[in-house]
């Protein structure tokens, strides 16, 4: 079952699994948002997913 | 809707279209037993089926066939039994609760995670075609979390600058379109613009708000939105001493050319 995962700023991350899309999300945090590293848990994360 | 349980999903197996109904209605008010009797106007809220007692112990039947036997407890006074179940209108309201907190005490990065959330949820909206009185409530509940999560994203992306000051501007903007006198909206979409060094921009905002009151309520707009806008306008010039007395001298000189007495007024 995919997730995706659509950042505020319109980057969306997709994935297979609940750990590639944390994988994913927080890559995408420290390139493009790196004030908000580590501010996202992986509850955080999830809370934000959707399945497709 | 979404209904998952140990990573699969059930929510194709609810019964019809009062089971995602019945589901949302014990999901809402799961800190409480619900009577029979509040359910059945709920599911039916326009018009009881033949026996409506019938109907709703078939629809909580098939609900426990598929959440669980023992998801829904009860019999006269029923309750969803799940305390470990993850609710997105719970996670919005924990998340904007938590993200104002973090604002009033200036943690900007830390408003962040959970204003997201909030948003993030509250976006998705909830059972859309369905007009029942208690879900167009939770819509309501659900709206008001949105355009405060959107404001704590707003402040806090602000405060932090940089490479998110672009995420203070977008939630701005949401709150003006969505919230259109909601003025807190106006300063914070003049702010995040006059941030980026987009000050003409952020005048406009303010003049555009400045219209709306005056036109839709004969009113101006607040104090603080009006001493925002001073600051943008930058400081007054108020000519120094030397400034001022060369200004008096230019003034003689063009009169003295002009033929005039210099000083003396002007006959009108």
């Amino acid at each position: 079952m995919a997730m995706i995962m659509s950042c505020e700023c319109g980057e969306v991350a997709r994935a297979e699994t609940e750990d590639e899309l944390i994988a994913t999300v927080e890559r995408h945090v420290a390139e493009q948002h790196p004030d908000l590293v580590g501010k996202f848990s992986r509850d955080d994360i999830l809370a934000m997913a959707e399945m497709v | 809707m979404v209904v998952q349980i140990d990573g699969r999903r059930v929510e194709a197996g609810l019964p019809g279209r009062q089971g995602p109904l019945l589901l949302v209605y014990l999901a809402a008010n799961r800190d409480r037993p619900v009577s029979r009797d509040e359910l059945i106007e709920a599911l039916w809220p326009d018009e009881l089926p033949p026996r409506p007692e019938s109907a709703l112990s078939v629809l909580l039947s098939k609900l426990r066939n598929s959440l669980g036997p023992a998801s829904v407890e009860g019999r006269s006074q029923l309750r969803l039994a799940m305390p470990q179940a993850w609710i997105d209108l719970e996670a919005a309201a924990l998340g904007v609760h938590r993200a104002e907190s973090a604002v009033a005490l200036g943690d900007w990065t830390g408003a962040s995670g959970p204003a997201r959330v909030a948003l993030h949820t509250a976006n998705r909206g909830i059972l859309p075609g369905v007009d029942a009185p208690w879900i167009v409530e939770l819509r309501s509940r659900l709206e008001d979390i949105r355009l405060r999560a959107l404001a704590c994203v707003g402040t806090s992306s602000l405060r932090i600058g940089g490479a998110e000051l672009p995420a203070a501007e977008r939630s701005a903007r949401s709150l003006v379109k969505l919230s259109p006198f909601r003025e807190a909206g106006y300063g914070l979409l003049m702010e995040a613009l006059a941030a980026q060094g987009n000050t003409a921009e952020a005048l406009q905002v303010y003049d555009a708000l400045r219209c709306l009151l005056r036109d839709e309520l004969g009113t101006a707009p607040s104090v603080e939105l009006q001493a925002l806008h001073q600051r943008l306008l930058g400081p007054k010039l108020v000519p120094t001493r030397g400034q001022a007395a060369r200004e008096r001298h230019l003034t003689k000189v063009e009169e003295r050319s002009r033929g005039e007495t210099p000083g003396a007024k002007t006959p009108p």
